[in-house]
């Protein structure tokens, strides 16, 4: 169950934000705000007092003095605080986009596989939490800025107020006015996000996919450069008339607002002005009023703006912590019962992609007994990996249920269930970590079982040749000095990782496509020695991998439409039979490689 | 100076009217404040002066539309000039893309250059770079000059006024004012520099760790293809744990230096608030004595709270300035990274026969840092219209031979040559011409179908659809939204589809038929399909190749009965060389590599075979 996003939230700043002190920062900074701008208005206005009235030199330099250290103080005490709360609120940021990360990798395994949703996500990260911009790395900066603002703005009119009772309200109203304007455009903006992000994105998608050392040879190869280069230009000049637009609508309301104080200067000053003919107000006075005018216009401006892009900082990131931040954990007892070795039960299971018209497994029924060794076979898309992938429980069934010795996976934790697989995925994933931390992963460290890990996956030669053995660093990313395997080399590491789990049930996806023929059969055989007293399911496109199996299943129009041992399946004469002629026809000697078989 | 210069004539070629743009808007943005800080004073001497309220009210009316005139044309020149310096970072980047786009693939892998483009561009990530350079730099420097103006035009005739005590007047109080200004920025300056050195630590501390941030986040964590490895295989997050200790340690290290930097920035700024005390104190003092009236010394305390202001800034740039220019400097390096002209200018005769010979003489190539040779004294041809397989173990070097013929690499010993010609000496563009290619790690880019099999935005709608059905995709791209303008992934278009790998793998093939080169070369094209795909793409074979010339390097041997020659590879070598049949006649590592992968299917014929007797025995 997710929190609501607010709890949660604060929750998390509970957590996170509590030791970098914000409040002692936000009052200090207050303090420091008060007696700054009172000082800024009240040092000419002194001054002035002090010419009038003819104050002894003695007495003027020693009041001088005091007002100028304390300013000086101040100068100093109010920048570096609030830098200190800027730097620290970025910091809480960059706490709060790990904390994502983990939701991310943690949460629904079929989620992050939806395109629209990873690009949602990425929109509110930014919104949230990347980059200088985003609400995370203002929002308490402009708590704090209110705070002042608001504090500042009560004493200045109550002041002001003291002398004449309309300067603040015709100050207080020019500003609001200003703001309004300034709201249409702020809200303009906010309705063109989605605009400005898809020009960003195709920006950066240019802009990333030139760079990249993957895309290198193509783009030379075939010549697209220049078209590259092109479609970069048009979209930049697509930007730059959306930015004409918008500076466009943005000068309108910074007009209005100009001409509008304008007005306010010329009602506020002559008032003052007025006063001061009339003998109501002193010349020092009137010089101090003159200051704190200038003052609460500006704060009143201050408090709006902030006030509105709060408003918009909070709805980003409780629509963030609503969505993208980890839910708190709950412990989960492990469920008893679950001894190897496990014997697998598909009950009626159907699967459907989200968007996909057609389920891609539908109403499928099988079981694997403990100990045996079942190779799946069928084309591209037939849902192979799909299958492996609800075992795992990484997806979940639409209906139906799998169970491990008659216990229901969806009833098992997430933690146990995943300790009883060890599967080998069609691709590879390297970690910037040591080689044996790449095959070791969280389990803890046993000589024995490394060494009988890399010498049955054959990459036994290769640590042998590596600078640190199996303590070298793996890819470039995080060590300089790093080492980075081939594709065969990766693939082997793979097979080396799911050697050290060790875990009772063994899954193996098209891992040979990318070896050659002889590495290919000492795979195999690697295989056959490592499925040994373990449950396995094995997928190939290599037909004769079949050959090591107790049995095959062989997927079709989201079902097991054929099973059993190759010369079983070779007897049926059905689709299994087909296939492996198309693939062994060519290792015949006496067959052409024009003749027909379907 | 030297240098400035430089860089402005390097802003001047981006942009012309940039710099231009760039005065008139700090001009006007300087003029702005000292108008407000001007009204104070005037209004204090007018009010002492006049006795009648109108004419006063008047004059102040003039006064305001004044500054509401000058506040709109700065205004009016602030939004101009943001689009204008979007636009500079746009030219900036469109000559980034050019030169990645531009430069050969040497230099292009090249771990320098990649690294001097990560330089410029994280340094212009931090610094805002010439955006910054002429934004800030520029405006505060004349934003300086215009308050020391407007100060000496203020303070002239404050020296001047006589005052009862002798050092209140003439050169001796210039000299106390310019001694407390001398004090000032001189202890200021000095904290600048030191806090410069924080400046240039935070900065390494924050390239260190984004670094290894984007590292975890964007390569690791965020690939929907990596979540199924991490939970399964770190369902504890010993990822995110890691990612956490390294930003947090990375925080703390970065709060402290940021402090030192602040703490040392801001003790200047407040030494110019005490220097500003130190002019107070004289003007005062003068003023205390008689000699001035009190709507001046407003003017003048206003105008010197400006300079100061203006001072601040300047010195606070300072502090930036360092990294600004390295940032620059980094940029210029990556512009002008060498990057060796592809020499050769004779033009590829163009044959409607495809008559082309290529042939390898004693070729070896060593990757850079390598101690063994990845090709090694290769000697090969090519006939026209030939067939040739490159096969044998992983790394044996058969992508590197591609590479070669292709000019990515250039041979370290030996030549290649077509029709007798150094393969060096032929226009690099027109030479690879010759070839299409589908790569083992063949890529696809983000935009419509037809527009990656042709590979250019005006593609020829009906050869796009036959180069799909001869790659077996055609019934896919069919069923698509937009047929064949449908983008390939949502990065460019948010109607994108995704293609699976063998889709993707069928597309790229199309690609290669499409372009009708002379040479055709296969790496590897189907390892990711099943087999009926691969059956459909070897049924399809002979209308691909049609009587080009092909080169089909494969992991499947089953591919080789399609090739006339057969080039056998170990260790960088050719060490067999002929048809399947005589091959297969040899004892040597094809048979091995064909036996090791045909021996599955052949025992099982030979069963089959034995079955069929024992059959016909039961009868």
């Amino acid at each position: 169950m997710r929190k609501k996003p607010t709890e949660s939230l604060m929750h998390w700043y509970r957590q996170e934000a509590k030791p970098m002190r914000f409040t002692g920062q936000m009052i200090m900074i207050l303090l420091c705000q008060l007696a700054t701008t009172l000082l800024a208005a009240a040092i000419p206005a002194w001054l002035v007092q002090a010419l009038v009235a003819h104050t002894t030199i003695n007495h003027f330099v020693l009041l001088l003095v005091g007002l100028i250290g304390a300013q000086t103080l101040i100068g100093w005490v109010l920048p570096v605080t609030n830098a200190m709360l800027l730097i620290r609120q970025m910091l809480v940021r960059t706490l709060m986009i790990v904390s994502a990360q983990q939701d991310y990798i943690e949460g629904p395994y079929e989620r992050i596989l939806e395109p629209e949703y990873r690009e949602h996500r990425q929109r509110l990260i930014a919104y949230a939490i990347y980059g200088d911009d985003a609400a995370g790395s203002k929002v308490i900066v402009q708590e704090s800025a209110l705070l002042n603002a608001a504090a500042i703005l009560i004493i200045l009119s109550v002041t002001l107020a003291y002398y004449v009772w309309w300067i603040p309200i015709v100050a207080i109203a020019a500003a609001w006015g200003a703001n309004a304007l300034m709201q249409g455009y702020r809200r303009y903006i906010r309705a063109q996000r989605a605009q400005t992000e898809q020009m960003w994105n195709q920006q950066s998608y240019i802009s990333n996919s030139a760079y990249e050392e993957k895309n290198g040879k193509d783009i030379r190869l075939y010549h697209m450069g220049p078209w590259y280069q092109h479609r970069y230009h048009a979209l930049m000049q697509q930007e730059l008339q959306f930015r004409k637009q918008l500076g466009h609508r943005e000068l309108l309301a910074k007009l209005g607002g100009t001409w509008l104080n304008a007005v306010r200067d010329l009602l506020i000053y002559g008032g003052l002005i007025y006063i001061l003919f009339n003998g109501h107000v002193s010349l020092a006075v009137f010089t101090l009023l003159f200051g704190l005018v200038g003052q609460i216009g500006q704060q009143m401006t201050a408090l709006l703006t902030n006030w509105s892009e709060w408003q918009v900082s909070k709805r980003d990131l409780s629509e963030f912590a609503e969505q993208a931040m980890p839910p708190a954990k709950v412990a989960e007892q492990p469920v008893p019962g679950l001894t190897p070795p496990y014997t697998i039960r598909f009950d009626h299971v159907t699967y459907t992609y989200p968007h996909a018209k057609k389920p891609v497994l539908k109403d499928l029924n099988f079981t694997i007994p403990a100990g045996q060794k079942v190779a799946l076979v069928g084309l591209n898309g037939a849902g192979k990996t799909t299958l492996t992938m609800l075992l795992m429980g990484l997806l979940k069934p639409e209906q139906g249920t799998i169970y491990l010795n008659e216990v229901p996976i969806r009833t098992v934790p997430d933690l146990q269930l995943r300790a009883q697989f060890a599967p080998v995925f069609q691709d590879a994933l390297l970690f910037g970590r040591t080689l044996q931390e790449n095959i070791e992963m969280d389990l803890p460290h046993d000589a024995k079982r490394l060494q009988h890990a890399l010498a049955l996956s054959g990459l036994a030669d290769t640590v042998a040749q590596l600078p640190h053995g199996v303590a070298t660093q793996l890819t470039d990313k995080l060590h300089k000095d790093g080492v980075n395997l081939s594709g065969g080399q990766q693939q082997k590491l793979m097979v080396a990782r799911a050697l050290y789990r060790d875990a009772p049930i063994l899954i193996l996806d098209e891992p040979t496509a990318a070896l050659d023929a002889i590495a290919e059969r000492e795979q195999y055989q690697a295989y056959q020695a490592m499925a040994t007293g373990k449950t396995s399911i094995f997928i190939s496109h290599r037909m004769a991998s079949t050959k090591f199996a107790d049995k095959i299943f062989l997927l079709q129009g989201g079902q097991i439409n054929e099973a059993g041992t190759h010369a079983e399946l070779m007897a049926q004469n059905g689709a299994y039979a087909k296939l492996y002629q198309v693939q062994s026809q060519y290792y015949q000697k006496e067959v052409t490689h024009d003749e027909e078989i379907f | 100076m030297k240098k400035s210069f430089d860089y402005f004539r390097f802003i001047q070629t981006v942009s012309p009217w940039i710099l231009l743009r760039s005065t008139v808007n700090a001009l006007l943005s300087t003029a702005v404040p000292l108008l407000v800080a001007t009204l104070l004073g005037w209004l204090l001497n007018a009010v002492t002066q006049q006795t009648a309220l109108r004419p006063l009210i008047i004059q102040l009316a003039v006064f305001i539309l004044l500054i509401a005139v000058v506040t709109s044309l700065h205004l009016a020149s602030a939004v101009s000039y943001e689009v204008a310096t979007r636009d500079f970072e746009n030219r900036i980047n469109e000559r980034t893309t050019a030169k990645l786009t531009d430069v050969s693939n040497e230099t292009f892998n090249d771990r320098d250059f990649r690294a001097q483009y990560a330089a410029a561009s994280s340094g212009w990530m931090y610094t805002g770079s010439f955006h910054s350079y002429f934004n800030e730099i520029l405006m505060n420097s004349l934003n300086l000059g215009v308050a020391v103006i407007a100060a000496a035009v203020v303070l002239g005739p404050i020296v001047t006024a006589k005052a009862t005590q002798p050092w209140l007047t003439g050169w001796p109080f210039v000299l106390a004012l310019v001694a407390i200004t001398a004090v000032g920025i001189g202890l200021s300056y000095w904290l600048v520099l030191r806090s410069q050195r924080y400046q240039k630590q935070f900065y390494d501390v924050n390239i260190g760790v984004n670094d290894q941030m984007n590292y975890y986040l964007n390569d690791l964590t965020w690939p929907y293809e990596n979540g199924k490895h991490l939970r399964i295989y770190d369902p504890e997050d010993r990822t995110v744990a890691h990612m956490r200790q390294a930003q947090e340690a990375a925080n703390t290290k970065t709060s402290q230096v940021f402090f030192r930097m602040h703490a040392m920035m801001h003790a200047g700024d407040a030494l110019l608030v005490l220097l500003s005390g130190g002019f107070y104190l004289l003007i005062g003092i003068k003023a205390l004595s008689g000699a001035l009236p009190v709507g001046m010394v407003v003017l003048a305390v206003g105008y010197l709270t400006q300079l100061m202001r203006a001072l601040a800034a300047f010195m606070s740039q300072r502090a930036f300035q360092k990294t600004t220019e390295q940032a620059m400097d980094d940029y210029i390096k990556f512009l002008n990274y060498p990057d060796q002209p592809a020499t050769g200018s004779i033009p590829v005769e163009k044959r409607q026969d495809h008559k082309f010979e290529i042939v390898f003489h004693d070729v070896s190539f060593r990757y850079p840092g390598d101690k063994q040779d990845a090709v090694s004294h290769v000697s090969l041809r090519f006939k026209v219209g030939e067939r040739l397989a490159i096969v044998g173990r992983n790394g044996s070097g058969k992508t590197t031979l591609i590479k070669l013929l292709l000019r990515i690499l250039t041979p370290t010993s030996g030549t290649i040559t077509l029709n007798g010609f150094d393969i060096q000496k032929y226009n690099l563009a027109e030479y690879q011409q010759l070839f299409a290619t589908v790569f083992q790690d063949f890529q696809l880019f983000a935009f419509s179908v037809a527009e990656n099999v042709a590979v250019s935005p005006h593609p020829d709608r009906e050869r796009v659809w036959q180069a799909l059905t001869v790659a077996g995709v055609a019934d896919r791209v069919k069923a698509m939204p937009k047929q064949i303008d449908t983008a390939l992934t949502r990065n460019l278009d948010s109607g994108g589809v995704d293609v699976s790998g063998g889709e993707a793998q069928k597309i790229a093939i199309a690609r290669a038929w499409y372009k009708d080169a002379p040479f055709i070369i296969l790496d590897e094209p189907t390892a990711a399909l099943d087999p009926i795909s691969e059956y459909e793409i070897y049924q399809h074979f002979d209308q691909l190749v049609e009587d080009k010339t092909a080169i089909y390097i494969s992991h499947r041997m089953s591919a080789t009965r399609f090739a006339s020659q057969i080039a056998v590879m170990a260790a960088g070598q050719i060490v067999q060389m002929g048809s399947h049949e005589q091959l297969m006649a040899q004892d040597g590592l094809y048979r091995d590599l064909f036996n090791a992968q045909a021996a599955y299917y052949t025992e099982d014929k030979i069963k089959a075979e034995r079955a069929k007797g024992e059959a016909a025995f039961n009868i």
